[in-house]
């Protein structure tokens, strides 16, 4: 009996029918408005992504026998594109040098050396001097004026940004008898010296040029510029796959050794950065197990990754229980209250809770100090540095996490030991068992079979806590002299982080993305392990 | 087997009677207690019964809800920094709430933004997650179609791996996307939520799916022979059968969306688009201390909605997470 449908009246179907089509139409006018800004951007794989999802979304809904395909689809297509996609890229990506300075392809670097233009620093460059236009639109224009009257009047732009065609909109002398500058030109109004020191403040006028049809005024400051003939440094040659530098006559090469590939190496060693992304196989993964700095900075992390994890397992589990078990009696009373009371910490957004206890564990203001300062006194010893100290941040990382968990361990303890049956224990009693006999012997082992799963889960959950961690303590405090950026108390997924965003040292995508495999996997064992408690594949295989 | 139209309305009415929960993996029917007297003890034997165990008790409660009151007597105080701060406030004021509300103080952190940008971000996140995941989840449950093993097999695959671990991939196709279409790419409220919506798909699938196993195929059978097509079925049967695991579903993946920090932080730039973890952690990386007012006060309110709506689907939300599902 069950199955798809195969009687619908013909007034339901049709009604349906329309109503998708209309549906597809809208969709598939936008798909074709997003293919012309795609092909327009030479963006080729997200165009045929497109154009493979787009035929796939019309033919899953007009084709009339896809019935469970539709009700699928809209959830299929964002996991996708944003959970199976990024797994799968992110093996690619530890596959690569992908890092700053090598985030584009091949061609773009070519692009980019190409453009560079080489401006001779002793070149005969005569000196102008430099005069700021703006209107009302905001745009700006230069002025730039010699002592004989000669100008030139044109659109500046960064020296990072492409050339400006047809940049110079006016050149000549000005007359004898003229006012220089002119208070208006080209209806562009001159700056004061006021404003353009104020614009200065938000533009590096040393980072601006002025294309010229044979060369550019290079802008030497706020005052000044130099109208120079320039030249294209750097020439490909793709007979030779090389780039040859016209100014210092060399050639450089792509690069075929770990650290140079994805770049161009010159004859003289020079490596040019920016480079590309290139394929490094297994690379990033080796350096991890053979350069000896990266591998102790990852086996730091990986052994308190661990420890973190099982330690708030089994301090959160211990203090859970021992709650369950202590409220657990027939004659407790006020079991409501202190149930709501224990159920606080877990209902307040972790990501707060964590921002608290960083202000209360501030070692000079914060109230854990200031309470435990009689203590201090009392043993001659200084305030415990909470969160700087490698050590004591350990501790507070365990201290707090076990404020966060202990609730849903007590939760869990209390719905298993309210399931076991009374009589198991009342006969074990009878037959002359002590009670720490039976605890040990038959509650313990039961309650372990309804929460071992769980502990799973919750190993797996903290093994990944990048929340904790990061919020806290951010992974500090950092070990001194390490090769990559890491911390006493980073964890993996933060150790990750820090390097897929490192302020100043650059980020390394590649590096990171094979140390998130790595994760991967730990995730993977951690689940097969925990599919033999489940029942989640009996499930699918169950059910049918 | 068709039902006849008395037997389909008994049916249609027990489960409305029962809120669809019979049986379900989120029942919470409450079962009525009968009030039982013991006779009384002597102070010694209550002690030894149940004295120490209040004893812990109460030592634990200290430990879970010390750092509550800290805060919120903070949030009241009239000493803004945080060396001064005490568990009771020695001068009472409301005017870290005013800073908190306050569009006109040139100096304020942008949390009123931080907070609207979490909220509407995880409300359009989690409802439309929780909608795509029961469209799929019908599919599953109901029909049977060539590939719905190895579809249900694939789904489970998927969702062992967390979709934040693969938060540089998910950088880098932000990145793409955001160069062609700017409004939904990096630094974007609505990229972000993209990025949301294809996160738990996979895990609500599941969850749904079994919730809507638990509901009796007999009741679409039956409504089937009336005519009713398969969209009619899930309207009008499926869904407000579903409803309270739904409403569950939702309030978790909502929780959770409102305290995701690592994509947030790896996806958003600018100080406008922040949502309110990134841009506390900010905030608390500068010199929070001399803030601690205003910070405790943004805690509080960030804090108090989620902290009420779990208190009062306790038992509801507590199974829902037992049973498997994940809070950020």
């Amino acid at each position: 009996m069950v199955g798809e449908p195969t009687r619908r009246t013909l007034n339901d179907w049709d009604r349906g029918f329309w109503f998708r089509l209309i549906g597809i139409a809208v969709l598939d006018a936008l798909a074709l408005y997003a293919t012309f800004i795609l092909i327009g951007d030479g963006a080729v794989l997200m165009l045929i992504s497109l154009i493979i999802g787009t035929v796939f979304i019309n033919w899953v809904y007009l084709w009339p026998r896809t019935m469970a395909l539709r009700w699928i689809t809209p959830g299929l297509i964002f996991m996708t594109i944003f959970v199976v996609l990024p797994i799968f890229y992110t093996v690619y990506v530890s596959l690569t040098n992908q890092r700053t300075g090598n985030l584009t392809a091949k061609e773009q670097t070519i692009d980019f050396w190409e453009a560079k233009v080489h401006v001779d620093p002793d070149a005969e460059g005569q000196l102008f001097d430099l005069f700021v236009y703006t209107d009302d639109a905001g745009e700006y224009r230069f002025l730039l004026a010699n002592d004989d009257g000669a100008y030139f009047f044109g659109q500046p732009r960064l020296r990072s940004e492409p050339p400006v065609e047809d940049a110079i909109e006016g050149e000549g002398t000005f007359d004898a008898g003229e006012e220089v500058p002119p208070p208006e030109f080209n209806g562009f109004r001159l700056m004061a010296k006021r404003e353009v020191f104020a614009l200065a403040n938000s533009l590096d006028f040393k980072q601006l040029v002025i294309d010229t049809p044979d060369g550019e005024i290079v802008i030497l400051g706020l005052s000044q510029g130099r109208v120079v003939l320039a030249s294209q440094r750097y020439v490909y040659d793709a007979e030779q796959d090389a780039l040859i530098d016209t100014v210092e006559n060399r050639v450089c090469i792509p690069g075929d050794i770990t650290a140079t590939k994805g770049n161009f190496v010159c004859d003289d060693g020079e490596i040019l950065i920016p480079g590309w992304v290139a394929f490094i196989g297994a690379e990033n993964y080796t350096r991890v197990a053979t350069n000896p700095l990266i591998r102790e900075a990852f086996f730091r992390v990986f052994v308190w990754n661990m420890a973190f994890a099982l330690l708030t397992v089994v301090f959160t589990f211990a203090m859970g229980l021992t709650l369950a078990i202590v409220l657990h009696h027939y004659r407790m009373k006020g079991l409501k209250f202190y149930r709501s009371v224990f159920i606080i910490p877990y209902a307040i957004p972790a990501f707060l809770s964590i921002l608290v206890w960083r202000g209360l564990l501030n070692p000079a203001f914060g109230v854990v100090n200031a309470t435990l300062a009689p203590l201090y006194d009392l043993l001659g010893m200084d305030p415990i540095r909470w969160l700087s100290d490698p050590t004591w941040a350990k501790i507070a990382i365990l201290l707090v996490n076990l404020w966060l968990g202990f609730p849903y361990m007590f939760l869990l303890a209390t719905g298993a030991l309210q399931s076991i049956p009374s009589d198991i224990q009342e006969a074990a009693r009878t037959d002359g068992a002590s009670g720490m006999r039976v605890f040990w012997k038959i509650t313990f082992p039961l309650l372990m079979v309804a929460l071992a799963p769980l502990m799973i889960g919750s190993f797996a959950f903290n093994f990944n806590n990048f929340n904790l961690i990061f919020l806290l303590t951010g992974g500090g405090p950092p070990v001194l002299g390490a090769a990559v950026p890491v911390g006493h108390t980073d964890i993996l997924i933060s150790f990750t982080f820090n390097l897929a965003s490192a302020s100043g040292r650059g980020n390394n995508f590649g590096l990171a993305a094979a140390i998130t495999m790595f994760i991967f996997l730990i995730v993977l064992v951690i689940s097969a392990f925990s599919f033999r408690f489940t029942k989640r594949l009996e499930e699918i295989y169950g059910s049918l | 087997m068709a039902a006849s139209d008395k037997e389909l309305e008994a049916r249609v009415d027990i489960a409305a009677k029962t809120g669809g929960q019979r049986g379900m993996p989120f029942a919470w029917r409450r079962a009525k207690k009968q009030k039982v007297v013991y006779p009384p003890q002597s102070p010694k034997m209550w002690l030894k019964t149940v004295g120490w165990r209040h004893l812990i008790a109460i030592m634990a409660s200290i430990f879970a809800i010390y750092p509550v009151l800290y805060i919120v007597s903070s949030s009241l105080s009239a000493q803004d920094n945080l060396s001064g701060a005490s568990l009771i406030p020695k001068e009472f004021s409301l005017d870290s709430y005013r800073e908190f509300f306050n569009p006109e103080n040139p100096n304020i952190t942008p949390f009123t933004t931080w907070l609207r940008n979490t909220w509407i971000v995880s409300l359009v996140a989690a409802s439309l997650n929780v909608a795509l995941a029961a469209m799929a989840a019908y599919a599953f449950s109901r029909f049977r179609f060539k590939g719905r093993r190895s579809g249900l097999l694939g789904l489970l695959l998927v969702q062992i791996f967390p979709q934040f671990l693969a938060f540089v991939a998910i950088l880098l196709i932000m990145i793409e996307i955001g160069n062609v279409f700017p409004a939904i790419g990096l630094d974007t409220l609505a990229g972000l939520t993209l990025v949301y919506l294809g996160g738990a798909i996979g895990f609500n699938t599941f969850l749904i799916k079994g919730f809507m196993d638990s509901v009796p195929e007999s009741l679409d059978e039956s409504a089937r022979v009336d005519g009713a097509g398969v969209g009619t079925i899930y309207w009008k049967i499926i869904l407000p059968l579903a409803r309270p695991a739904l409403a569950v579903i939702f309030i978790i993946s909502f929780i959770g969306l409102f305290g995701e920090f690592l994509l947030a932080r790896t996806l958003l730039s600018s100080t406008d688009n922040f949502t309110l973890a990134v841009g506390l952690q900010l905030f608390t990386n500068a010199d929070y201390g001399a803030k601690w007012g205003l910070l405790s006060a943004s805690v509080v309110i960030a804090a108090l909605p989620i902290v009420l709506t779990f208190l009062v689907a306790q038992r509801a939300i507590v199974s829902g997470l037992t049973g498997g599902a994940v809070k950020g």
